[in-house]
């Protein structure tokens, strides 16, 4: 999850050149950004009940 | 959470996804708030892009490591193991000379060492200059969005003189007009060329206008930093000037390319890749030369030829040095 990350956020690059990078297909790298935003979400919202 | 839509928040999407997600956005307002919350939720990923250590990271360290020395020494029940030699010893006694074995099997550990940390350091070291270049294309564009707003909406084109006619003019308009500040931002980190041409500044326009002829070539090539403009396109006999539209597949600005590959890739990055503005604000690293929604090549007209573009559509990356005199007269 990390690396997609890394390739997509941080290096600017398309879900496909993500996918040819990792070497796994584009639905991969969609599902694993989802559920890092996913994951995410989540820790801002606790953060804000908790403030 | 649609997974289109946090392609189009990252600017992960091909130009025709990433099109229609925008074609959406302007009728759903639904929609607009999902990329509002992920938006929101992308904001911890940000803080950490500009996490550095500490600056006084080495003390921290030597403090540890010295508490638990002292901690050792004091604490310990254990005794600790005495050194082969002392330092005394190591530093005026008996010092004994190296034998081939031990140079042998110092060569093998630091060249094993050097293995192992070389991949990490080149891509620590390539991430960050990366990542200043774009943060230099960023403040660009900050520079260029102000000029094209106070210029009936159009980018920086090169007059007819000639000598001041290549695409590299772009950088002493800007800076000269008071848009961009800070000259840095003209020259990407990782360019070889960069340390050179910092020293000598970006030219001004009374410099090359009253350069030599021996000079003049380098002052031309120098005169757009290290990164390529795409200076106008050809239409009714002259070189137009780019009307900005806010497209997100249109290369602006760009790391220049190389004549030394045929497909033109930029050596900025090691010939792994560029980083390419679009007129929308959006910068990303691509490794390809063409654009891939619409296929347009960012260094080459769609005629195939180093020259300004042949529509106002098709955006070409020209880097500085190229006269383009022949197509403004």
């Amino acid at each position: 999850m990390r690396g997609v990350i890394d390739l997509v956020y941080y290096q600017g690059m398309k879900y496909r050149e993500a996918a040819d990078i990792l070497g796994v297909p584009v639905g991969t790298v969609k599902s694993r950004l989802h559920a890092a935003v996913l994951k995410l979400n989540e820790v801002w919202s606790r953060t804000i009940n908790e403030q | 959470m649609n997974e289109d839509i946090i392609g189009y928040v990252m600017g992960a999407l091909d130009a025709q996804e990433h099109q229609r997600i925008e074609d959406l956005m302007r009728s759903d307002t639904d929609l607009q708030s999902q990329v509002d919350l992920i938006r929101r939720s992308l904001q911890p990923l940000e803080s950490y892009r500009h996490c550095e250590p500490p600056s006084d990271l080495h003390n921290q360290t030597l403090a540890y490591v010295f508490d638990q020395v002292d901690a050792h020494k004091i604490g310990s029940t254990t005794p600790i193991a005495q050194p082969a030699f002392t330092s005394k010893q190591l530093v005026t006694g008996s010092r004994r000379s190296w034998r081939p074995m031990d140079i042998f099997v110092t060569g093998i550990v630091a060249a094993s060492l050097l293995m192992l940390l070389s991949p990490a350091l080149f891509n620590s070291r390539f991430a960050a200059e990366l990542r200043q270049c774009q943060s230099n294309l960023q403040n660009l564009y900050a520079g260029f969005s102000q000029y094209s707003i106070t210029h009936e909406g159009e980018f920086p084109t090169v007059p007819n003189n000639s000598a001041f006619a290549t695409s590299g003019a772009y950088a002493p308009i800007l800076l000269e007009q008071g848009y961009v500040t800070d000259e840095g931002n003209f020259f990407c980190p990782a360019a070889i060329e960069s340390i050179a041409w910092r020293k000598e500044g970006i030219p001004t326009k009374h410099t090359v206008a009253n350069a030599n002829l021996e000079d003049l070539t380098a002052l031309q090539q120098r005169m757009g930093g290290t990164y390529g403009y795409s200076v106008g396109y050809q239409a009714e006999g002259r070189l137009q000037a780019i009307h900005n539209q806010q497209r997100p597949n249109f290369a602006l600005i760009a790391d220049r390319p190389s004549g030394q590959s045929i497909h033109r890739y930029s050596m900025n990055h090691g010939g792994l890749g560029q980083n390419i503005l679009f007129e929308n604000g959006h910068v990303a690293f691509v490794r390809g030369t063409q654009s891939a929604g619409l296929g347009d090549h960012y260094y080459v007209s769609d005629r195939g030829i180093v020259e300004p573009g042949v529509h106002r559509d098709d955006s070409v990356i020209m880097e500085s040095g190229i006269p383009l005199t022949n197509v403004s007269q």
